[in-house]
This record gives C-alpha cells, structure tokens and sequence, in this order.
C-alpha cells in the first residue's frame, strides 16, 4: 500500500511538472487605469465572532483571502454583508451569542461588571466614485473618533440597558449575559442611522458552499435584479407584472363557484422576486449543475456594465469546480478585474496566485496580512507558476525548502529517521521549489516572517556558500543550510559520498554505459543517480536503505526545530 | 461662478431666476431659511428642470448646519467642551434660557443658564437648541480641531455649488457662520432683497443690518458684502415680475426703493374711499394687509411680514398713523424696520393695490373684531 501511495506521489510530482511547462500565458497586470469605481476600503470588527480587532485595508480591484481552515475567511465575508445588508437585523436576539468573541466572554466571565460585557463592532469605509448623497455616509461617527472623518457604516451589537441596569446588575455581576437586551444599530459616519433602502453600492455574495440551491438563488436573483434595475424600472415591472397576471386569469374566464364567490388571484401571493430566474440560453441557472451555476454566476456578476455591482464576494469559489472550469472562471475574473471589486476566499493555490500575490490578504491568528509588497517579478513568477505551493507555504508554521523531487520524497522519511517523530505532525512542510530558484518563495517567507528553512546545493559555486554565510548572519527566520564542500556540490552528490559502499552496491549500473550528467563524467553510479534521480530517491525509500545523512540536513532539521 | 450675491426686489422671481440659472447637472446645494422657501425652491425645481435634480439638494439653513456640520463632527465637538453623555435626539425648537430673569421684580442670575463654553449652552435633554447651532459651531476654536475649516472643505468635496436664497433673513451668529461658509467654498451664490430685512416673525435683530443701535444703510450694506469679496449685482434682479408699472412708481417714489416693473400688468394705485371702504373689505378677492394682529379680524386679512414671498390678485394695504400721509407729495420719514414690512406689504400685489387710512379703517374696525 506503502509503495502505491508513493507511487502516486511520484507521478503527481512529474505531473505537476509537466502542467508548469504547458502553462505559459502572462495574464499579468490587466487592470485598466483611470477606471473609478465606489469600494470597500476598509472593514474592522471588534470583538466580533474570531476577531478581538481585525482590520483589512482592501483593494479597489482584487482581494484574495487566504487562510486555514477555520481561520475566519467567511467570517469576513459575513462581516460585510452584516453592515451592508443589514442581515440578522430581524432575527432574533439569541443571534447575539453566536457574533461576539468567544475571548470577550471569557474576559468579561472573569470580571463581570455592566462595562466589561462584550460588544461587537464592524466597520466598513468606503471610496466613492458616484453616490448620490455621500455626505449621509460621512463624518466622525466611527471607531477611530474625533478628528477621522471618513466615509463609512459602523454596526454595533451592544448592551442597552441603561434603564435596566439597576434591575439586571445581580444577573449581570454573576457573570449572566443579557442577550435579551442587547440591541443592534447601523449608524452611518454622518451619526444617523443607516438605510438599507439607500445602499451607497451594491454589492453579491456568491457562497458556492450552500447546498440548498433555492435560498442562494433567490438571494442572486434578488440581489441582480435589484441592481441591474433602476427603483422606477422595478416598480413597473412589478406592477405590469401583478396587472398581467390578473387580467390573465380573468381571460381564462373560469366559472363562478356560485353567485357571489369566484377565484381570483391574489396579489399578496404574486410575489415577483421568488417567480424570477436568470436564464442562460433558454435554462434556468437553477437547473444547471451546481459547478456551471457558479461558473455563471461569476460570469454576470463580474459584468459590471450589466450587472452593476460595485462588490463582488465570492466565497471559495473552486467548490464543485472542474480544473477546467476552474480555469475558466479565473480567466472571466481576470477579464472583469478593473470593473467591480472583487473580494475572494479560497484554499486553491491557483486562484490565490493565479490572481497576483499582492492581492492576497492572508488572515492568521486573527490578524490580517497583505502580501503587497511582494517585488513584481517574485508575483509574476507566482503567477506564471501555475501549480506552485505558495498557500502551502503561507499556510503552514514552518517549512523546509527543498530544490526538487528527491528532497521532496526523502525529506520526511530522512526526518523521521533523524528526529524520531513524523513530519506533518511537528507542522513542518515541505516544499519543493521544482528546480526553480527558492529565492522567490524565500520572498514570500520574509515578508510574511515564516520560519523556513532552504537546504538547497552549492552547485560547485564557493559564491553560493559566501551569499549562503551572508544571509544567514543577517536573517533570524530564515536560514539557508548547503553543504560547504564543492565536492558535493548536489544532493546525490552529498548522498553518494557519504554512502559510497552503500550506493556502488545497490545502484546497478550497465557495462559500457557512460552515465554522464551534462557530459561530465561523475564515475557510474553517481552518474546513474544524477540522471535518475525520482528512481533513486523512490529505490531508497521502498528498499529501506540505511544511509548516512549529510550533516547540513541534520543541521537544517535540527534549526528548524529550536 | 464664483462668489457672488444677486440683489433683488420684491417679486424680481429670486426662486425663479435661481431654479432657471442653475446648472442641473452640477451637485447643487440650495440653503432656504424656512420649510415654505425650501417647499417653493423644489416647486419651481420641478416646473424648471421636470423633476428635482438627482445631485441638487435642498434643505433649510437649519437642517444644513445639523447635517453638514454638527453630526458628522459630534465627536470632535463633544471632544472640545469635554462632554461625554449625550446621544443625540435631535433638534429643539425651545427658546434657550437666558442668563438672567426676572423674579420678583429683580434680576437675578437664571439657574438654568449654563455659560458659553459649556456644552449644556447649546443643548437641552439630548438635543442641540435650533437657534444656537450657528453659535455652537463658531464657539468650537481650536487650531488642532479645526473643525471650521475641515467642515467646509468637506462641503466642497459633496458640492459645487451652494445657492443661498433670502439672505437678507441671516442675522447675527447664523451671518456669521454664513460667511465663514463663504469665506470657505469657491462657488456661492447669495440672492436677497436687503428692503426685506427684519421682516419675518424672527430673526429681525443685531448683525449685519443693525450696528450697535443704528440701521445700516443700503450703501454701508454693499460694502459689507464687497468687504467678503462678493461680486454684487444690483441690476439683474430689479424688475418686479409682479407689481403692475404705477405701483413700482409708487414704492419707488414714496420709499425711495428702487424697484421697476417688469411685466405687463394692469393695476393702479387707489386710495379708498369712505363710501367704498366696506365693500373692498369684505371682498374676499382683495386680501388686506395689516402691521399686525392680523388674527383679530374676521375679513381676509394678513400680517405685513407674514405676506413675504406671496403674491395676490388685488392687495389692499391698511395703513399706521406713520404712514397715514403717505399720498401727500411732501412726505418724507426717517429709516425704520417698518419701512421694510410696508415695503413688502406694498409689494404684493399684480393688480390694484388698495390703501385705506389707519384714521380710516379705525371708524369701521369695530364692526370686524372676533368674537364681537
């Protein structure tokens, strides 16, 4: 079983490879200038579900939310549509329990008293382009305070009991929450209270996690027609709608049931939002299969000529997504990128790079990052990289960098050998750089302040071992181990030396055959691991061959470990 | 463009001219000083442009300060008197207290009074006091803050344009605040009619028209304006749309306000006589102005400064011994506010304007008391 799942990992690795090669079209930098469009600039929460404080700066254009499972990557979604849609505003007030911060509780368990019950907070300002009224949205009325003016909704959820305070203080002192009389307000920057009437842009959640395919359509539906249309264009709709149906049925002129009583329809029942479909092609989006509806659905929403959205949320949308659709979905956000801003939460190492790195917000340990500072050519490099592991990366605490597939495959067994324990258990991945420079990941590492560790060769450069000393006495984080011989100058090469009566007895070798490694002659066996490698590496592992590991790699596992 | 005040006179159609001049695709802002002004500029908006400009807006000067410059600075405001427990309920309409009353025939310091830089001045039970939000405003100086400033270069960012329709209704701190608005924005236009200061029910004291105890006069007025670097026009506005030729000759040359006709109504002033006086009383087709109590009568009657920015068919103007020699060709009187409201009420009319006597209408007023 052992040797199957290997197996598969071998292939995965060289198909993975094959994928990069095939893969070349630059979509880099698309967005076209000057194009000016309301967004979210900015959403805070306070104390809300995850988030003690939380704040995202978002781009105008593309935000890609990356983050473990569990992390809060929809709780940011949620937190958007709470203020801008006012969802929950008639649901009932046990809601409240489930939106505060589970620390906040515990705080105010400790110590309870009327100021320290929890509250939430959430924030969102905004850049417009076209509003009709902006000066409803600004002022000073926000978390900041006196003195920030800006354009914005805050949402609270609080206790309002002041009047209560006397009558609830025993309950609340021992440590009893009084959901019942929290209240939740929308207030505008300006200081009045928010319409949801007056939305200052519009904006769709396509959650391509919901299963029940009547609710996320209505939702859609809805919330298109509603921006598609002007209010006067609706109320006609509406109305010529309901006037139609009923002149209708009376044309059908079915029979009174008796003198005075007869069916009619009823205009309360005639409600045109839960009657209405998007249809492709003479199909209704419902009745395609949930992969193509979300493929569509993106495809209208992102048209911001037609669709008029201003936001765009898309919640993982690789659910129930082919590769093939998956690439097509990408390739219709990539088209669309300057006309709605688009905020994503995914785990697909390809939409999170395929889409630039400076796009990303990474949300870790309740904090949020932005990885747009990464240097151009290191998110070109991402981008291009069609199956690279930057998430893996990003995701994981700490990680060792390895040149290629042998590292690849050896590295965890090489590891449990020297250490006694299994990789993925100390939370270490391992990532291979696929032949390519290490440095663009090393990049991603620095600015996200991972600890990882590159055991990469020295290719018979005494330059590379001055650069490798350089660098690790100016960086804490990140060290580089390769072995200081130029005799071993590759990691076949250090294996090889090490084990020498190990390797000239297992590795057989053809009489006659030169095994050469780009026309050099490197003896036989060495030659035949040189251009072997995923065979050698996979003859180690499946023979269980006790080797002798390179003393760099010891020091590697050993740093990465302190 | 830029910053100017267009003088008008009664019934010159300031609305009108100012519904017609603006540009509809600009973002307007239109400052009126009472709900009815506000409800005629959106009027006339509708017949000039066929609907209210999507980014024109229109509101009364109160609810622009409220709006524009108290809410969305709240905190900072609160901030500056150090002022902590107050969610805001709204505006009051209560007259503030002031700080001394009388009490048992002596003045003593009123206990409700709080001093000008506290917070507790300008705000009653969670509600800032409508007549001092002008005061508030200019009260909160601090270079850090900078509330002023900030709020007006916030107004240029929603607004190109700011119109000010009766200006001349503007007095002491809400003058004030209204020139630091002008002061402020690039873009203002100022329309009023300085003959109709100190007309209206409030409002009809201090800054600018009066100096200490004196009147400015039209001149000194002028030069106010031109001292805030406004552009004045004098010459665009001064065709009456309403009254007929003789009585803007009339006005012209008993209270030496100039006004011409500029419409082709018929009209002729009529001094009533005896014989007819009860007659044009009780036609209720001629609406009768009177200096005050208006509500006393039981024929067709207004007030003189109530009658602002109304226009009737035939007017018939009841007079106070002041002005009982008005037809007299030597009459002449010294500048007083009642010149104003009689301005107005002279004003008013597109047909005959009427004029009975005070020593007149005193033989007949009995017979139209209420409740008698």
């Amino acid at each position: 079983m052992k040797s199957v799942k290997l197996l598969k990992e071998v292939l995965s690795y060289f198909f993975k490879i094959e994928k990069w090669l095939s893969f070349n079209i630059t979509i880099f930098s698309i967005r076209k200038a000057g194009e000016s469009m309301s967004y979210i600039k900015q959403l805070s929460l306070r104390g809300f579900k995850k988030f003690e404080t939380l704040d995202i700066v978002f781009d105008k254009d593309v935000n890609i939310i990356v983050g473990e499972n569990e992390s809060g990557k929809s709780t940011i979604l949620e937190a958007i549509n709470i203020v801008l849609n006012q969802q929950y505003k008639n649901l009932d007030k046990y809601i409240v329990k489930d939106l505060i911060n589970s620390n906040q509780i515990v705080c105010f368990k400790n110590d309870p008293t009327v100021d320290k019950l929890p509250q939430v907070a959430i924030e969102l300002r905004f850049e417009f382009a076209t509003c009709r009224e902006p000066y409803i949205y600004y002022g000073e009325h926000n978390l900041c305070g006196s003195g920030n003016d800006d354009y914005g909704i805050l949402f609270e959820c609080k206790f309002d009991g002041e009047a209560y305070e006397d009558l609830l203080r025993t309950e609340i002192e021992s440590g009893e929450i009084p959901y019942e009389y929290y209240i939740m307000t929308w207030t505008t920057f300006q200081g009045t209270s928010y319409k949801v009437m007056k939305k200052p842009l519009s904006s769709i959640l396509i959650d391509t996690s919901i299963t029940d395919t009547s609710n996320s359509f209505n939702y859609f539906n809805r919330a298109l027609f509603n921006a598609k249309y002007t209010d006067a264009e609706r109320m006609s709709a509406k109305n010529k709608f309901r006037h139609d149906i009923e002149a209708a049925f009376k044309n059908i002129g079915l029979e009174q049931i008796d003198e005075t009583r007869n069916f009619g329809t009823n205009s309360k029942k005639l409600i045109f939002e839960s009657v209405i479909s998007v249809f492709d092609e003479g199909i209704p989006l419902e009745n395609k299969g949930s992969g193509m509806e979300n493929l569509i659905k993106t495809q209208i929403a992102l048209d911001k000529r037609k669709s008029n959205l201003d936001v765009v949320m898309i919640e993982e949308p690789e659910n129930h997504l082919c590769h093939a659709n998956l690439m097509k979905m990408l390739a219709e956000i990539e088209k669309k990128i300057s006309t709605a801003q688009l905020i994503i939460t995914t785990h697909s190492n390809m939409i999170a790079s395929r889409l630039n790195l400076n796009n990303v917000i990474w949300i870790c340990e309740e904090s949020a990052m932005r990885l747009n500072s990464v240097d151009g050519k290191v998110a070109e490099f991402f981008v291009k990289a069609d199956d690279n592991n930057f998430l893996q990366l990003l995701l994981s605490k700490k990680a060792i960098l390895v040149e290629g597939a042998t590292e690849y495959l050896l590295l965890p067994w090489i590891y449990l050998k020297v250490t006694g324990r299994n990789i993925e258990e100390d939370g270490i991945s391992v990532i291979s750089c696929n032949g390519i420079s290490y440095k663009n990941y090393l990049e991603i590492a620095l600015k996200t302040e991972k600890k990882v560790a590159v055991i990469t060769d020295n290719d018979k450069k005494s330059k590379n071992i001055d650069e490798m000393n350089d660098f690790n006495q100016t960086h804490q984080k990140q060290q580089i181990f390769m072995d200081l011989a130029v005799e071993n100058w590759t990691w076949e090469a250090c294996l090889y030396n090490l084990n020498k009566p190990l390797f000239d007895e297992k590795i057989k070798v053809q009489n006659g055959a030169e095994y050469k490694f780009h026309d050099v002659d490197y003896g036989k066996v060495l030659g035949k691991m040189l251009n072997n490698k995923v065979e050698t590496a996979y003859q180690i592992l499946t023979k269980k061959y006790t080797i002798e590991v390179p003393e760099y790699v010891k020091d590697a596992l050993k740093w990465v470990n302190k | 463009m830029g910053k100017q005040v267009i003088l008008a006179v009664a019934g010159a159609g300031k609305t009108y001219s100012l519904c017609h001049k603006l540009n509809p695709k600009e973002r307007n802002l239109i400052i009126a000083y009472t709900n009815q002004n506000v409800f005629n500029i959106k009027k006339e908006l509708v017949k000039a442009c066929g609907e209210i400009p999507i980014h024109t807006k229109v509101m009364t000067f109160h609810s622009f300060i409220y709006q524009f410059f108290i809410c969305p600075y709240e905190p900072t405001i609160k901030n500056f008197f150090k002022f902590k427990s107050f969610n805001r309920e709204g505006i009051s309409f209560k007259k503030p207290p002031e700080a001394r009353v009388f009490k048992n025939g002596r003045c003593i310091p009123n206990k409700a009074y709080h001093r000008k830089d506290e917070f507790e001045h300008y705000t009653i039970k969670n509600r800032y006091y409508c007549s001092l939000m002008s005061e508030l405003i200019l009260s909160v100086k601090n270079k850090k803050l900078n509330l002023q400033k900030r709020c007006i270069s916030n107004l240029i960012k929603f607004f190109d344009h700011v119109y000010v329709d009766e200006f001349q209704d503007f007095r002491e701190y809400d003058y004030k605040f209204l020139m630091t608005v002008v002061k402020g924005v690039k873009n203002i236009t100022l329309v009023g009619d300085y003959f109709q200061h100190s007309v209206s029910g409030q409002n009809n004291n201090g800054q600018p028209f009066k100096n200490k105890r004196n009147y400015i006069t039209y001149e000194e007025y002028i030069n106010l304006l031109e001292k805030a670097n406004l552009d004045i026009d004098n010459k665009s506005l001064i065709g009456s749309r309403r009254c007929p030729k003789e009585i803007c000759s009339f006005i012209a040359e008993k209270l030496k306000i100039k006004i011409d006709a500029d419409n082709e109504n018929n009209g002729c002033v009529i001094f009533v006589r005896a014989e007819d006086m009860t007659r044009i009383i009780e036609d209720d087709k001629i609406k009768k102005l009177v200096y005050m109590n208006a509500d006393k009568y039981t024929f067709n009657v207004i007030n003189w400064g109530y009658s602002k920015g109304d226009t009737y068919k035939h007017a018939c103007v009841i007079l106070t011994d002041t002005f009982d020699d008005i037809d007299k060709e030597n009459f002449a009187i010294t500048y007083t506010t009642t010149i104003n409201k009689l301005y107005v009420a002279l004003s008013r009319t597109k047909g005959n304007l009427y004029i009975i006597k005070k020593k007149d209408f005193d033989l007949v007023k009995g017979q139209y008391l209420q409740n008698s």
